[in-house]
């Protein structure tokens, strides 16, 4: 490994300052000469890569939380930074003398298209040795499986961002062991503790890239040859309910829709567009409960809410709009014990408003 | 029955005792010719002095109980029963046990595996584990070499590729053909080469089992069991189980064998099938994605490719069309349409005529397959690239203004394949630096769901949703357009959906030559892996 | 909760005499319904030729309740005009939803899919509609 010198640490705030400011102005070749110098001044690659592009990666995520910058605007900084990483990957090529390691197979799981993490860790396992096949974002498993087959790594690195996505990840890493191969998983979907990477079975789970280099090298368990159902590592989804909202996702959004209509009437003069974005609200609070159903986590579901009430905040929208929908969606729920508790709880957890009108959350 | 005194010394034995135990009264329990462990039972019998219990062991190769019945004056009596075909019964039946079990493993270690060096693998390490000290296979021949793969008791896994000679293995060259298995006694261990003998493999080998590996028709491969000289040699009905335990291994090997054919003669055929990675050209950006109808497919009905201009004063020419139907058939259309338009590269600075040209030759074609699709010719002068846009009855180009604007390429024409003659408007557009030219195929805007699962998508939306796309890096606008279309489809079905970004980068011409055509980096997803 | 329901697609003969045939589209006409609308129009051409020989003349589509015609469905139309235009029958796309008059409007087709023997197309109104039909409002 490299050990960064005082010089360097220094050099490594400052390059990420600017590389920052490259990146929101959209200047591509600003960033990467920026990426280059800090590379030629002695910042190690694994610094650039972890430190460096992934702080600023980090401060963009932050930067939307607080309604400074917008989505598309995330996006392109994204955008850059990826090209940024493979301008650095050809520049400076993996350090040579490095042992030569089995092959590997990294991705994001299906749905997943927050690529940056799984690129990071991929770069990073290159430069340790490591033969590493990347297939990207939002990898089918379907693709994946085939993929496997096809070339037997020695192990399979997983990755997802939001939680919404651990339903998908169950059913790669089940398919990936189901064929004999061990399972890394990684990502802040998992929880910062690793919690949802036990539950589903993972058979290791890493906090960061480094952590995964450094596990990977001890060598992961060959899972054995005992195929498995997602039911198996989860019996309260024999409940169904998990499968009912999932799959009555659209009916639950219209009736919850037509039911803030009438409490509130003034929601007739919305423009298509407001109706469009309520909706996608509900949806997504929708799609968050039938998560936290999946993982029988109530703390998943109101850790979601009052985040979303903070998002909410940034942008100046009360949140009580929330709150509604709430309750509307717990008065469509009233058969389904385990979803009214997290609802309930979730509702708690919100700070007290008083009620005066719900207003479309903005983006 | 024996009877003995309280000092240890045999007053008496029958007839029957006598044959198996040659003692006669006067001697000792400590005799050597008393069987061990009845002697230690007789020894703790005294020590504890109490009734003991049955004890069990063998004499002269047969299985007896003893049961002993203490007298008060310290003699005691052991009766011995036999239990030789009791013993021989259970024996046989676990062993059973154990094998159906070992049975059931293999295969389903092996029947989850579709990849030929894995099967090979976990076939060795069972093989070396179950059933012999260790294991070798021999796979059939690639031109003179064979890959051979090595397992030793201990679990530890080696494959090497070799030139190997089968004669020099009694039996491995008629196994390699798929006849009946030599019998073990045939094989002299010690005229074994070199090769197949693990490295680490401890002392002499007493023992070799070569049996095929039966496949679909031809043996998937051989395997070759070793067994120290330390060990008994392999029995009749070892070798009898290791037939059995190589017919499942050959079952699964062939299986991940044709898979791996199979799948070689797809990548092969689909090689030309399959979007191409496209990069920047003469100044100017490209970026495609696609995304196939069916999950476990990568191509299908939609197609994309970029001619760069030989030079960058001639003009690049850049195509995205859709064939009607999904699959692997529809792909060999598109295939089909883009030979021809290569065929017909010369003359693109017409896009009238070529689209006239390949009408006539998809007209010919008996279905009634039509495709629409959009040419675009592309230079860059001073700073501005120039496009000349034609459709032929597909989804107009979507220009993104620096400002955020989005507009419709006025260009209009009929679709190819399916009408006698067809004619086409071209549109002439230009764009400023941080501009991008967007074509897409209707799986993006018929892409089905949102909230209330049943909207399209939209032409609206996705301008909409690329206002803010202006001066994105070409390759953020096709994946921002696909993750858009993915997300509202929320795991719903789909048709095939391509987008193609030409864009006039907005960092001026020539910023990143350092990535220009370079894509040597190993953790750059490459074409053939991607979805 | 009421559950979702799939959307399909169905073809209505409406009405038939020896020149003319009526029919009614509804749903999606994509690649998953395309063979059945070809083989459900195809038996009801077969069956009116044994009936009437070669009499029929016209061929009116309503489409009113067609929510979308992708590119399958459209191929779907170009094949049934391959075999009711040499057999003298003109195909009338009528009531054309938003939809379906923009897709023959892009592909260039409307013209070519409604041509009458002589090769001349159907005078439509901008929706598709026959002088004197109320323009249809569904899309």
């Amino acid at each position: 490994m490299t050990t960064d010198t005082g010089a360097a640490v220094q050099e490594r705030a400052e390059v990420s300052e600017r590389l920052w400011t490259a990146v929101i102005a959209k200047d591509e070749s600003a960033a990467v000469r920026e990426v280059f110098a800090a590379a030629d001044a002695g910042v190690g690659r694994e610094s650039l890569l972890l430190e460096v592009l992934g702080g600023v990666q980090r401060r963009v995520g932050t930067e939307w939380a607080a309604d400074r910058i917008s989505v598309a605007e995330e996006h392109a900084a994204t955008a850059i930074i990826d090209r940024v990483i493979a301008a650095l990957a050809h520049r400076v090529p993996a350090p040579a003398g490095m042992p030569d390691r089995p092959r590997i197979t990294v991705a994001c799981v299906d749905g997943e298209w927050h690529v940056l993490p799984a690129r990071l860790l991929a770069e990073v396992l290159t430069g340790r040795g490591w033969q590493v096949d990347f297939l990207g974002a939002h990898t089918t498993t379907p693709h994946l499986i085939a993929h496997l087959h096809a070339t037997n790594p020695a192990a399979t690195l997983l990755s997802a961002s939001l939680p919404l996505h651990l339903p998908s990840a169950h059913t790669a890493v089940t398919a990936v062991q189901s064929i004999g191969i061990p399972v890394m998983v990684g990502g802040a979907a998992f929880g910062a503790d690793g919690r949802y990477a036990r539950l589903i079975g993972a058979d290791a789970w890493a906090p960061d890239a480094r952590a995964a280099a450094g596990l990977l090298a001890d060598g992961l368990i060959r899972p054995g040859p005992t195929p498995r159902q997602q039911v198996d590592d989860l019996p309260h989804l024999a409940d169904q309910e998990y499968t009912l909202i999932k799959g009555n996702r659209s009916a639950l959004v219209r009736q919850g829709l037509a039911e803030l209509e009438a409490r509130w009437p003034g929601m007739r003069a919305y423009t298509e567009a407001q109706r469009e974005r309520t909706a996608e609200d509900l949806a997504h609070i929708v799609d968050f409960l039938a998560t936290a159903l999946y993982v029988d986590d109530p703390e998943l579901f109101t850790g979601f809410i009052t985040w979303t009430a903070e998002i909410l905040k940034a942008r100046r929208v009360p949140p009580h709009s929330l709150r509604t929908g709430l309750e509307i969606l717990a008065g469509e729920l009233h058969d389904f014990p385990r979803a009214l508790g997290f609802l309930k709880a979730a509702a708690e957890a919100l700070p007290a408003t008083p009620t005066t009108r719900p207003s479309p959350a903005q983006e | 029955m024996l009877v003995v005194d309280a000092d240890g010394a045999l007053i008496e034995t029958n007839e029957a005792a006598r044959r198996l135990i040659p003692l006669v009264p006067g001697d000792f329990v400590t005799s050597a010719a008393m069987p061990a462990w009845l002697a230690a039972a007789d020894r703790a019998l005294r020590q504890a002095g109490t009734p003991a219990d049955a004890v069990s062991g063998e004499v002269a190769g047969r299985s007896f109980e003893a049961y002993p019945s203490s007298c008060d004056d310290g003699t005691v009596v052991w009766w011995l029963l036999e239990d030789t075909d009791r013993r021989l019964a259970e024996q046989a039946l676990r062993g059973e046990r154990e094998r159906a079990a070992l049975l059931a493993e293999v295969s389903s270690a092996l029947l989850s595996s579709l990849n030929v060096e894995r099967c090979m693998t976990v076939t060795a390490r069972m093989a070396a584990g179950h059933l012999a000290d260790a294991a070798i296979i021999v796979a059939p021949a690639q031109g003179r070499r064979h890959q051979l793969t090595y397992a030793r008791a201990d679990g530890e896994v080696t494959q090497t590729m070799l030139p190997v000679e089968p004669r020099s293995v009694a039996g491995l060259a008629e196994a390699l053909q798929g006849f009946p298995p030599v019998p073990a006694r045939w094989i002299d261990p010690a005229e074994l080469p070199d090769w197949a003998v693990p490295e680490g493999f401890d002392g002499p080998i007493g023992s070799v089992i070569v049996t095929p590996l039966p496949g679909h028709g031809v043996p998937a491969g051989v395997l070759i069991l070793l067994r120290s000289s330390t060990h008994q040699a392999f029995t009749d009905g070892e070798e009898v189980f290791a037939r059995l335990f190589a017919a499942r291994a050959g079952v699964a090997l062939s299986a991940a064998r044709l898979y791996a054919e199979q799948r070689s003669i797809t990548t092969t055929l689909m090689r030309d099938l399959l979007p191409p990675r496209l990069e920047r050209v003469h100044g100017v950006e490209y970026a495609g994605a696609y995304r196939a109808a069916r999950d476990h497919e990568r191509v299908g009905g939609d197609f994309y490719d970029v001619h760069p201009g030989t030079d960058a004063g001639e003009e690049t020419f850049v195509v995205l069309g859709d064939v009607a139907g999904k699959g692997l058939e529809a792909a060999v259309l598109t295939g089909k349409i883009r030979s021809v338009l290569q065929a017909l590269l010369p003359l693109s600075g017409d896009h009238q005529q070529v689209l006239s040209l390949l009408n006539g030759a998809l007209l010919n074609s008996h279905h009634t397959r039509f495709a629409t699709l959009v040419l675009a010719s592309v230079t860059r002068r001073a700073g501005h690239v120039r496009l000349r846009l034609t459709s032929a009855g597909h989804l107009p180009p979507l220009i993104i203004r620096s400002d955020g604007r989005v507009e419709e390429a006025p260009t209009q024409g009929q679709l190819v394949g399916a009408m006698p003659a067809v004619t086409a408007r071209t549109a002439h557009v230009s764009l400023a630096p941080g501009e991008t030219c967007l074509l897409y195929t209707d799986g993006i805007t018929e892409a089905s769901g949102g909230p209330l699962g049943d909207q399209f998508f939209g032409e609206e939306r996705l301008r909409a949703a690329l206002g803010p796309c202006a001066r994105m890096p070409a390759e953020a606008v096709v994946e921002r357009v696909q993750m858009l279309a993915a997300q509202w489809l929320g795991g719903g079905r789909h048709d095939d959906m391509a987008t193609l970004a030409i864009t006039n980068p907005a960092g001026g011409h020539g910023a990143l030559h350092s990535v220009d055509g370079h894509h040597a980096t190993a953790a750059r997803p490459k074409a053939g892996v991607r979805r | 909760m009421t559950l979702h329901q799939p959307v399909g697609f169905s073809v209505t003969v409406e009405a038939i005499d020896s020149r003319s045939i009526r029919l009614t589209l509804q749903g999606v006409l994509d690649f998953e319904s395309a063979d059945e609308f070809l083989d459900a129009v195809n038996r009801t051409l077969d069956a009116h030729v044994l009936e009437h020989g070669p009499a029929l003349r016209e061929m009116h589509m309503n489409c009113s309740g067609l929510r979308l015609l992708d590119s399958s469905g459209l191929s779907a139309l170009l094949t049934l005009r391959r075999r009711t235009h040499p057999a003298g029958v003109t195909l009338h796309l009528r009531h054309r939803p938003v939809q379906l008059t923009r897709m023959l409007a892009l592909t260039g087709t409307a013209e070519y899919l409604t041509a009458g023997p002589d090769g001349t197309a159907e005078p439509v109104g901008p929706a598709g509609e026959l002088p004197g039909e109320a323009e249809s409002t569904s899309s």
